[in-house]
Formats: C-alpha cells, sequence, structure tokens
C-alpha cells in the first residue's frame, strides 16, 4: 500500500469563507488535469455566508499505464485521517482543528499554515482578555507534522495585494510536496484568469518563503515591557521631578514611574505628574514597611504605578478631543486606510455625550447644579448631548473638537476631575491599608481599578463591580484566604456585561448587598445623572 | 435574477456526444436532466442543490427555451411536488429538486397523492441528501418517505458517470412501473468535482403544450376512495414487480467480486468509495477498488431485489451491511428477508458500526475490522491499532482548550444584524423576551454575541410557532421570520393564522430581497426587476391583504435607533391585533457584488467613487469590546493592546469592512465609547471638492503644529 502512496497525494485545504480556498482547489485540480493526472476536489461548504470554516479535500492520482474510461481510481471524497498528504490551513487556529481531527501525521503530513489569525466571536466578545493561545498551536505542530511550515501568509498576500489562497499555493509549491515544476503551479493562475499579475507575485512570495523553510517567525511576541522614558528636554521642572523618581525608586520601579510621568504630562501637565509622583511615593514608604524593605519587589507599587497611571489618564471629552486632533493619528488612520494625506478623504466621528459627560466638563460646582437643576440639565441636554456625528476633516468639526482639546489647563476644575481624584482617593486609601494588615490582598486591591473600562454606561458597569468588590475586599479583612477570594470575583465580573456572574458570587459570600443596580433604564437623563453624581460620591 | 451569475455553468450545459463534461456532481445531474428529456423542471432552492436551480435559471434563453423545457422555481417543496402532477397522465418527464430531509417534509403531502395514483410519464425528484458533516439541518434520512409511499430511492455511486446514468436510468424506472423516483445526492457527492462524456442533450417528443391541446382525466388515477384502495394493491402487486424486474434486468445494483468465499459486504452506492477507502486501508484492495472482500453494491435503495441480496448471501458465513443513518431500515428489511428464505448467513450492520452519524472512513474501517476479526479466523486477527492512526499526544489534547468553535455567523456588513443588535439594546431596557425563530441567516441570532432565540421550528414557520402564547402579557413574544419563509408558507401559516385568531405578538420580518441563506435567489418581493420572475410585491401589502392592521416597515435596518423605537411601540402597543415589523435592506454579498462591478467601471470612466470604512482610535479604545457583543461582525476583530500598560486586546476593523455603518449607529443607539470614525475615500475627486479639501488642511494642519510644539517642548514621544 505504501506504493500507492507514491502515485496518491491528499490534500487537506481547511478555509474560512473569503479566503479563497475554493480558487486554491481549483488551481490545484487544474495543474493536476492539466498533467493528465486524475483529480478530484470536494467541500462541504455549508451555507453561503462568509464564515464558519470550510475544507475542501483533493486527491490527486498519477496516471498509470491500463488507466480507461472505465478502469479508474476510486477517489474518495473525505479526508481519513493518517492519510493526507498535505494539509493547507489558511488560519493559524484552522491548523489546530486539523490536527485535532487527525489530518496531520508525523510520518506522512506536510502541514502549511498561515501564522495570522482570523479571531473566534468568542475570542472577541470575552470581557477579558480570552484570545487563544498560538504557542500551543506551533508545539503540537511540530510534533505532529512531517514537516511545519509556517509564516504570516496574510501578510505577506497584502503586501503583494493578493489573497491569502495565492500565497498558500506559493507554499506548495515551496514545499515541495507535489511533483509538479514552477511552470505547472504558475500555468495554472494564469488559466483561473483573474488578477492573474498580482497572484503571480504572492505565489513567488510564498513559494520562497517556503523555500527556506522559515519556522514560524517569532511565535511568541513578547509584549513589550514598557522601558523608562528618557527626558531629553530642557523644563526644569520636568528634570527636576525625574531626578525625584530617579531618587525615591529603585531601579525596578523607575522605568515605570517615568512612564507614568510621561503620560501625566501628556494627560495634563507638570502639576498633574507631581501629584502622580506624590501619591506613589505614599504608596511606597507604606509598602517598604509592609514588605520589609522590598522583599516581595515592591509587587504592590509595581501594580500601583500601573493601575493608578492608566486611572488617572482618564478619558474624558477633553482627552479624546486632544487624541482626535492630533496630526499622529491623522496619519494613522491615512496608513490604515492605504491612502496619502493628499488624498480627498473625509473621517466622520461618532459620538454620543450624555448630559453627564457634557456636565463633567463644567467647573464642579456649576456642573453639579447643572445635574441637580432638572431645567438646567435639559437645556444643556437639548444643547450638547445625544448622538453626533462630527467631521474632523471639515473646518468646523476639527475647530470644535480642537478647542476643546484646549480646556486642558483647567481640567483640574472640573467635575469630572473631582468626581475622579475623590475615587483614586478612596481605592488609594483602602489600599493603604489594606496593605498594611494582609500584602497579597493589597495586590489584589492595587489591581483592581483594571475593572474600570470604557465610556458612558460601559464604565459605569466597570465601576459598579469596582466597587462591590472593594467593598468585598473591606469585608474579607482578615481572612487567610482573601486575596484569592477576591482574584475570584474578579474574574465573575469579567464574566458577562449584567455581571450576573459577579452577583452570583458575592451572593454566595452573603455580600449580595454590595452589588448595586444600575442607575435607571427608562428614567430620562437628569435624574440618571443625578443618581450618577451620588454613586460618584461614594 | 440573482446577483451571481451562472453563464459560464450553462456553457457547459452545451455538452454534446462524446465531449468531457468538467464540472461539480450537481451540475452534472443538471445536464444528466436535459440528456434525459426533461419537459419541466422545478424546486427550491437550499444547499447542496441549489446549484442546479441557480444554473437553469440562467438557463432560460440560451437552452431551456430552445427545448421547450419549463424551468419555474416553486413557491416551496410542495408547490414542486405538486408539479410532477403533469406526469400522471401524459407522457411527460418532470424533475423537482429540493434539500432533503426538511424539503421532503414539506413536499410530502403532495408526494404521498402522487405516489398514491402513480405516473405515465418519468417523474424524478434530486434529493439534496443534508446529512453529517456541513448539515445545517436535523439528522434524518429521507429513505422513511421513499418506503411509505413507495417512491423508489436511488443513491448511486459518488462519481460523475454514475450519477449521470442513475439520472437517465431513474426516468425509466418511474416509466417502467409508474412510479416516482427519488434520486439522493449526499453533500460532498453534489460538491464533488469530476468529469463524464456527455451525450446529445434530448429534446421531448410530447410537449406541455401538446398536453394543454388534448387534455386526458383518469378517474382511476385520482386520489379518492375507491381508486385509492386499488392504488394500494397497485402498488405492491403491479409497481413493485415492474421495478424489481427492471432494476434486474437493467442491473442497476452492482456485484463486485473478491477472492473470499466467505464474507462480503453489502453497501449503498452512495458509501461505495468510503468502503473502498476503508478497504485500501486495511490491505484488501487497491486504489482501483479491486477487493479482497465481495461487494454488492446497493445503487437501488429501495426497494430491495431479494434474489439479488439472497444469491450475494449465499454460501458465505457472514456479511456487514454498511448503511448510514438511522433507523437502520435496509437491515431491518434483511433481516425479515434472511429469516423468510431461510438463509442462514449471519448479517452485522449497527452491530459493528455506529448507530448514527456519518459514515466516514474511519468509522467504516473500523466497522469492518471488527465484522472481519470476528467473523473470519485469518483476516486482521492482530489489527488491534487501525493503521495509521498515530497515539496522540499530550499537546494534541491540549488543543482542545485552546482551538475555539467557528460557527457560521452573519457575513460582514450584514444588513439582519443591527435589527439583532436593537433586540438585545430593547431587551436591556426590558429583561428578556420570548423570541420564536425561523430558517434563514436570521437564525445565526442565536449563537453569540447575539444568544436572541428559544425555538425554530421549520421554514416560515416563526410567526406560527408563537402562536400558544397568544395571551395577555406585558412582554408579547417575539416572532422572527425571513422573507424566503415568509412566502414559503409563513404569510398564511403565520400571519394569517395570527390575525384570524386574534393575537397580539410581534413578527418581524427581514426583508433582505431574496433568499439570502440559499445563494442570493429572488423571490416575490425582490426589489430588482426581472425579466422572468414578477418581483416588487411588497411584504407589507401582503400582510395588509390577509388583514394586518398595525405594520411598519423599516427601509434602512443600520438605522438601530429607529429599529428599537419601532421595537418598544411594537411590544407595548394592545389590542390591534398582531403587529407587524418588515425591516428592509438588501443582503450585503449582493448588495458588494453589484456595487464592486459598478465602482471599477465608474472608476475607469474617470468618476467620482467613494468608499468608506471604518476604523477605531486605538488610543481611545479601552479595550472592554462592549461594541464587540452588540455586532459580532467578522470585521471587527480585537489586537492586542499597543498600550503595554494594558491586558485587554483593543478592538480593531480590518480591510475586509464595508462601511455599513452599523458600528456607529450603535454608538448612538447604545452609548459606547468615542473611538469609532468612518473614513471616506474619494476617488476621481472633482475640483471644488479638492480645493476645498486643500483649504481646510493647511488650517488644520497649522493647527496641529501648534499643539505638537507642546509634546516637542515636553519630548513625550522621546521615550527610549
Amino acid at each position: 500500500m505504501k506504493t500507492l502512496d507514491k502515485q496518491r497525494f491528499n490534500i487537506a485545504i481547511t478555509a474560512m469563507g473569503g479566503q479563497g480556498g475554493g480558487v486554491l482547489a481549483d488551481w490545484i485540480v487544474g495543474m493536476a488535469e492539466a498533467a493528465n493526472w486524475h483529480a478530484q476536489t470536494t467541500s462541504v461548504p455549508g451555507v453561503a455566508q462568509r464564515t464558519g470554516a470550510t475544507i475542501y479535500y483533493l486527491e490527486l492520482f498519477r496516471p498509470q499505464p491500463g488507466d480507461t474510461d472505465t478502469r479508474r481510481p476510486v477517489l474518495s471524497l473525505s479526508p481519513a485521517s493518517g492519510d493526507v498528504d498535505l494539509v493547507v490551513a489558511a488560519e493559524l487556529m484552522e491548523a489546530g482543528r486539523a490536527m485535532q481531527r487527525g489530518f496531520v501525521t508525523p510520518d506522512r503530513t506536510t502541514l502549511i499554515a498561515s501564522s495570522h489569525r482570523a479571531y473566534a466571536v468568542a475570542e472577541k466578545e470575552s470581557m477579558g482578555n480570552a484570545i487563544a493561545n498560538s504557542e500551543s498551536v506551533h508545539v503540537t505542530a511540530a510534533q505532529m507534522a512531517r514537516r511545519y511550515i509556517c509564516f504570516d501568509m496574510a501578510a505577506l498576500a497584502e503586501q503583494c495585494r493578493s489573497v491569502v489562497s495565492a500565497v498558500l499555493f506559493g507554499a506548495i509549491h515551496g514545499s515541495g510536496v507535489l511533483p509538479f515544476g514552477r511552470e505547472d503551479f504558475e500555468q495554472a493562475i494564469r488559466r483561473g484568469g483573474v488578477g492573474v499579475e498580482a497572484s503571480l507575485a504572492a505565489f513567488a512570495a510564498g513559494a520562497a518563503q517556503a523555500e527556506a523553510n522559515r519556522k514560524p517567525e517569532n511565535p511568541v511576541v513578547p509584549r513589550a515591557v514598557a522601558e523608562g522614558w528618557h527626558y531629553r528636554g530642557q523644563d526644569a521642572g520636568i528634570r527636576q521631578l525625574l531626578a525625584l523618581v530617579e531618587r525615591d525608586f529603585t531601579p525596578a520601579l523607575r522605568p515605570l514611574l517615568q512612564e507614568g510621568v510621561r503620560r501625566m504630562l501628556d494627560h495634563s501637565d507638570l502639576r498633574y505628574a507631581k501629584r502622580y509622583v506624590q501619591r506613589m511615593q505614599r504608596l511606597l514608604a507604606l509598602e517598604t514597611e509592609a514588605d520589609d524593605l522590598g522583599g516581595k519587589g515592591w509587587r504592590c507599587s509595581a501594580i500601583a504605578a500601573r493601575t493608578l497611571g492608566l486611572w488617572m489618564a482618564y478619558e474624558d471629552t477633553i482627552r479624546v478631543a486632544d487624541i482626535k486632533t492630533r496630526s499622529q493619528r491623522f496619519e494613522r488612520l491615512y496608513d490604515e486606510v492605504g491612502i496619502d494625506a493628499d488624498q480627498v478623504s473625509h473621517f466622520t466621528e461618532f459620538m454620543h455625550p450624555r448630559l453627564e459627560e457634557v456636565a463633567e466638563t463644567l467647573p464642579a460646582g456649576l456642573g453639579r447644579w447643572v445635574l441637580r437643576t432638572r431645567w438646567a440639565g435639559r437645556l444643556l441636554e437639548a444643547m450638547f448631548a445625544g448622538p453626533k456625528k462630527l467631521s474632523t476633516q471639515s473646518l468646523c468639526g476639527f475647530v470644535s473638537l480642537y478647542l476643546v482639546a484646549q480646556l486642558r489647563p483647567l481640567r483640574r476644575f472640573s467635575l469630572r476631575d473631582a468626581i475622579e481624584q475623590t475615587q483614586i482617593d478612596a481605592w488609594l486609601e483602602q489600599l493603604e491599608r489594606t496593605l498594611v494588615a494582609d500584602y497579597d490582598l493589597g495586590c489584589e486591591v492595587a489591581a483592581l481599578p483594571e475593572l474600570i473600562k470604557g465610556y458612558s454606561k460601559t464604565r459605569e458597569r466597570g465601576l459598579r463591580s469596582f466597587r462591590a468588590i472593594s467593598a468585598a475586599a473591606r469585608a474579607f479583612h482578615g481572612r487567610p484566604d482573601a486575596s484569592d477570594l477576591l482574584g475570584r470575583l474578579k474574574a465573575a465580573a469579567l464574566q458577562s456585561e449584567e455581571g450576573s456572574e459577579l452577583a452570583a458570587a458575592l451572593q454566595r459570600h452573603q455580600l449580595g448587598h454590595l452589588f448595586e443596580p444600575l442607575p435607571g433604564k427608562q428614567q430620562d437623563g437628569a435624574s440618571c445623572a443625578a443618581q450618577y453624581v451620588d454613586a460618584a460620591a461614594r | 435574477m440573482a446577483e451571481r451569475s451562472f453563464k459560464s455553468e450553462v456553457k457547459k450545459l452545451h455538452a454534446g456526444d462524446g465531449e468531457v463534461f468538467h464540472g461539480e456532481g450537481i451540475l452534472a445531474v443538471t445536464k444528466a436532466l436535459l440528456q434525459s428529456g426533461v419537459s419541466y423542471v422545478g424546486g427550491y432552492q437550499g444547499s447542496p442543490i441549489s446549484h442546479l436551480m441557480d444554473v437553469l435559471a440562467d438557463a432560460r434563453e440560451e437552452i431551456l427555451d430552445d427545448m421547450g423545457i419549463h424551468f419555474e422555481t416553486s413557491a416551496s417543496e410542495a408547490t414542486a411536488a405538486a408539479m410532477l402532477s403533469a406526469s400522471v397522465h401524459y407522457p411527460l418527464r418532470g424533475a423537482v429538486t429540493w434539500k432533503s430531509t426538511v424539503g421532503t417534509n414539506v413536499a410530502s403531502d403532495a408526494l404521498a397523492n402522487l405516489a398514491s395514483g402513480g405516473v405515465t410519464g418519468g417523474a424524478v425528484i434530486i434529493i439534496g441528501e443534508d446529512y453529517g458533516e456541513g448539515s445545517s439541518i436535523m439528522q434524518e434520512r429521507t429513505h422513511a418517505f421513499a418506503m411509505k409511499s413507495h417512491i423508489w430511492l436511488l443513491d448511486p455511486r459518488p462519481n460523475l458517470p454514475s450519477i449521470v446514468d442513475a439520472v437517465e436510468k431513474s426516468f425509466e424506472l418511474s416509466e417502467a412501473s409508474h412510479t416516482p423516483v427519488m434520486l439522493q445526492m449526499r453533500i460532498r457527492a453534489c460538491h464533488v468535482h469530476g468529469q463524464f462524456v456527455a451525450r446529445d442533450n434530448r429534446k421531448a417528443e410530447f410537449s406541455l403544450q401538446d398536453a394543454l391541446q388534448n387534455p386526458k382525466r383518469d378517474l382511476s388515477r385520482l386520489v379518492l376512495p375507491p381508486a385509492t384502495f386499488l392504488h394500494e394493491r397497485e402498488k405492491i402487486e403491479a409497481r413493485l414487480p415492474a421495478a424489481i424486474e427492471f432494476i434486474k434486468a437493467q442491473e442497476l445494483n452492482e456485484f463486485f467480486p473478491g477472492s473470499r468465499e466467505d464474507v462480503g459486504i453489502i453497501l449503498q452506492g452512495g458509501s461505495y468509495n468510503t468502503v473502498i477507502r476503508a478497504l485500501e486501508h486495511l490491505g484488501l484492495a487497491d486504489a482501483y477498488g479491486q477487493s479482497q472482500i465481495p461487494l454488492y453494491v446497493m445503487n437501488v435503495a429501495f426497494p430491495l431485489i431479494d434474489d439479488e441480496l439472497l444469491r450475494f448471501a449465499q454460501g458465505k458465513s457472514a456479511v456487514l451491511l454498511v448503511e448510514e443513518g438511522n433507523p437502520e431500515f435496509i437491515e431491518h428489511e434483511l433481516h425479515t428477508l434472511f429469516a423468510r428464505a431461510g438463509c442462514k448467513t449471519l448479517l452485522q450492520g449497527k452491530a459493528v458500526l455506529p448507530r448514527v452519524g456519518e459514515y466516514t472512513t474511519d468509522v467504516v474501517k473500523a466497522g469492518i475490522r471488527n465484522f472481519l476479526q470476528a467473523q473470519t479466523t485469518d483476516l486482521l486477527q492482530h489489527e488491534t491499532a487501525l493503521s495509521f492512526v498515530p497515539a496522540r499526544p499530550l499537546s494534541l489534547e491540549a488543543l482542545s482548550e485552546v482551538v475555539p468553535a467557528r460557527p457560521a455567523g452573519f457575513c460582514t456588513g450584514c444588513p439582519e444584524r443591527p435589527i439583532f443588535s436593537a433586540i438585545k439594546l430593547l431587551q436591556k431596557e426590558r429583561g428578556d423576551f420570548h423570541i420564536s425563530c425561523d430558517i434563514g441567516c436570521h437564525l445565526f441570532s442565536i449563537l453569540p454575541p447575539f444568544n436572541l432565540g428559544a425555538t425554530t421550528m421549520g421554514y416560515g414557520l416563526g410567526s406560527a410557532s408563537a402562536s400558544a402564547f397568544n395571551v395577555s402579557s406585558d412582554k408579547p413574544a417575539i416572532s422572527i421570520m425571513g422573507d424566503g419563509g415568509f412566502w414559503h408558507n409563513g404569510l398564511t401559516s403565520g400571519v394569517g393564522n395570527a390575525v384570524f385568531n386574534k393575537s397580539d405578538g410581534v413578527n418581524l420580518i427581514i426583508d433582505n430581497a431574496y433568499t439570502a441563506a440559499t445563494g442570493g435567489q429572488d423571490i416575490l418581493s425582490s426589489r430588482a426587476a426581472n425579466a422572468n420572475l414578477a418581483t416588487n410585491n411588497p411584504i407589507s401589502r401582503a400582510v395588509e391583504g390577509v388583514g394586518v392592521k398595525w405594520v411598519r416597515t423599516l427601509t434602512r435596518t443600520y438605522d438601530v435607533s429607529a429599529m428599537l423605537k419601532t421595537l418598544r411601540e411594537a411590544v407595548s402597543t394592545k389590542g390591534q391585533g398582531p403587529k407587524v415589523i418588515v425591516a428592509q435592506s438588501e443582503c450585503m454579498l449582493n448588495l458588494q457584488r453589484r456595487e464592486k462591478r459598478n465602482k471599477r467601471a465608474d472608476l475607469k470612466a474617470g468618476k467620482r467613487v467613494s468608499e468608506a470604512r471604518f476604523a477605531i482610535d486605538e488610543q481611545t479604545c479601552t479595550g472592554d469590546r462592549a461594541c464587540i457583543r452588540l455586532s459580532g461582525c467578522p470585521s471587527l476583530t480585537v489586537k492586542e493592546n499597543p498600550d503595554p500598560w494594558r491586558s485587554d486586546p483593543v478592538t480593531r476593523i480590518d480591510n475586509s469592512c464595508v462601511g455599513c455603518g452599523l458600528c456607529g449607529e450603535n454608538v448612538h443607539a447604545d452609548i459606547l465609547c468615542p473611538s469609532f470614525v468612518r473614513v471616506e475615500v474619494v476617488r476621481n475627486a472633482g475640483r471644488w471638492e479638492t480645493f476645498r479639501r486643500r483649504l481646510s488642511q493647511s488650517v488644520i494642519r497649522r493647527l496641529q503644529k501648534r499643539a505638537q510644539r507642546r509634546h516637542e517642548i515636553y519630548q513625550l514621544d522621546g521615550a527610549a
């Protein structure tokens, strides 16, 4: 039977809709038929939608003496485990699935996979990070495949302005699995007749890369650890502040603090950066005490430097306007859609400020009054709140956002700042108290602001979880398993937007009352906003 | 006409005597129909037989008219089956097709009537047996319908010459036995690419016009007592023997000899290639199908040919029956046959093969191995592990926790997605509703991220399946139906029923202008003009016609806020009978096919062309992904957070985005984040537009430079 293997080549292609799996199958069949081989392809395409994975299965059979119209090889319509010579996966997890299904075996199968990811809904919709670990696929492939060829074919295809199927076809040629010459491959593309030049370029690129038999380049991309920020400017105040950081913080914490300072300067000003450093100094002093002079590596300060920095650089209207009007942002968008700045284009920004966001931008006293005073709230709401489309490439749109961004120096008088600083102080106070009593629990509390993400309602939901878990942390004081419990609550909070899992988890500890209902659903804006201020003041 | 053109496939149907036809299995069937001299073809589209319909729809002028063949897209499978009544009195050959078993379920009333009276002209039903991997329906067998109504069932070997031959023989068999014939094609066989030597297309000698000019009636063929009792007797005493005679004479079933005398395998034609491959793996067959074990291949799965089966079993100690699906009708009948005939050969089927599921090579291999180990003393006795199948390393097991499921979902830019975003928002306000779903693309609402919908009872039955909840409640049931299901039967079974029974429920009809899930075919309410079909019949008028008082038509589903408002109004309106919301926007796949073509042409002609897509500001995105949970668009994806201080991925929009606008609408309707931006790129812009652009850009750049200065002072970008 092994001799038959040389007559027949079994190929499975797994692709998602729109990746050109069918085109690739047609190229291969066309190539084989042009050489008078027996060729068969079939697929299970399912419904018409362009999602989900499709498997194309091909068998190519070398013509034999004695073949006639009635004596033809019997070709199978579906892959069998252990009987596939070549598996082509147009996406990395589909390579994983092919291995799970037993299509890839060490004695036989060459696995060609694109290392790029098309994320599944389950990975995308998670509240936390649910992205599948690509490394597992690489590890298994190295064990299971006779030969594993993997590189980012989607990127290569994009460079060649073609589609991934052409790169895959090139990789098949480069792998040398099929006994056809380069001319045969290229001829198959030409016969296809659509986008021939681009396909040929992508084919060549794929072939070259596969011939080099590249291992997946950087299978695990190590996350760029925030390096310290080295200030090269002349501002005396900044230099002084950074000298302070240099003096008071250990080498391990210094880069974090420097980066924090940079973020505060970017967000507000030097005064704000100083406030960040002062807050960190206080925490560090306490940790030094609690942690026996840093025996645990200043874990808590390291976490807090990050969470505090992110929180202090909160995204208010001014911040959003600032980011949206920056030139780097324009360039990035041009780059993303592949045009240059001179080409005519229009940016339309979609925003929906509520009365809350409008009032927050006002001075604290005035903002509170507006939120308390029904008619003023209504008026402001009618004037500024509601769904907005803004063109940042038109003069009017750009200038209005630009002016909002210029309010930055006044931010510290705003209601939003008052609310945020009150909350930050309350969190820091709890953190400090906890840290002294229970170091591990302190570290959990330090990481808690990670739950606060997003804008408006999304942010309110995050804050609700944050408040409930903070309160639970107080209730857990003195329990030996307090930090574990807190970690579990945090995981529960990331299960769903509605927070039912967190509510249930709190209930198990008789802490159900800590989970507040969200501010009303059907109420009008003003009373909703008043509740918001109350909640924020807590 | 559906936006996709099948003109190149139509060309292939011209192939004449001796020409080699290359193509898909289902296209080979189409060609075989023309070679068989059919006078009419009908059917209802659905995977895996859609292409048969699509190609014939495009072949009207070029082939069908010349040959005097009437083709129509039937309103439902029942319509298609009823169409076959043209063959009852007249020597007209006709064929219909559908996805089974769902289509056969719908057609079964007409089929039973047809089979009772019998036919004069050949009546053939091409069945797309949607079973096993890739199937989108409940797992059942069409075989049951064949048995209960006495319709012969062909299940040919899955190669193009065998399939084409089976189609041609089906007509002859039908005429020889006055019985309709089903020809069953499995999913992979429909899509298999292969070749066969064509024959000339044949024009029918007796035409449809001839029939109309010389109408016939024969009371004995009508299904009314006492004729029905006669029919029952006829089936058994006349038609069955005639069929058996024909099948034997024409050798429709195949005997493949093998060197072994003591054992054999009986199989359905459709499983032939799989069984051969399994035998090859076990070292018992070669690549050309030369098997050591004798095979009896039933290209006719019903009726069984008793003496052929007994002849095959004679002298063998045991035979294996490979019969896919359950219940195992053939096995039951074979046991009866052996017992009645006193045949002592042991019959094994589901005893060594799984009772359920698709019979893949791996499954069949294990079954044959088990059978031969027990029933012979020399074959595969030491085979403990199946050859080739390797041990599974631990890392492979670990993959099960890594590889995510990838169910089908709405396409990029699908106009149905915003409807479900709106329902999700409605549920956020009012709590969950009982939602009754239907068949069609919209059924993907049951999957994440929407998670909407409790039941689906069949095509067009979305509204009907909420009919029990016709009670007073502040949360009425919401039922969903597509335009396809609506015209298939939902207008009467659902909407009419709700009006008649004074239901207060909410009926959401998704009108994307095509039966999108089956490949974008036209229907009554399609909005494009079609030379051959009467389109542009609005759903709203149809529901008003059956007495609905409360109808709202939304002409842009992407307007999530309007959709939400309408839904709110619908669920809180009382006492006006059923509320019908018609949500209209064209299927994006069809729209894109057309627009891309037009844009390419405009671009070449130097006309202004604008293309829009969405993008995300990664600096303002905080990675909460509320947007994804409200949309689930394939182009709305994630990437690692560019901010090393944040661990959660940020949302990203890839360049498959078609700029449908839903992201922006969702931002407004659910008050999401301000990170979404629509980027419209204009090509061949006019002079005035270019001038205005330059003017505003010069001011914007100046202001940006001014802001940039602050960053320069701080050296903010000076990170090492």
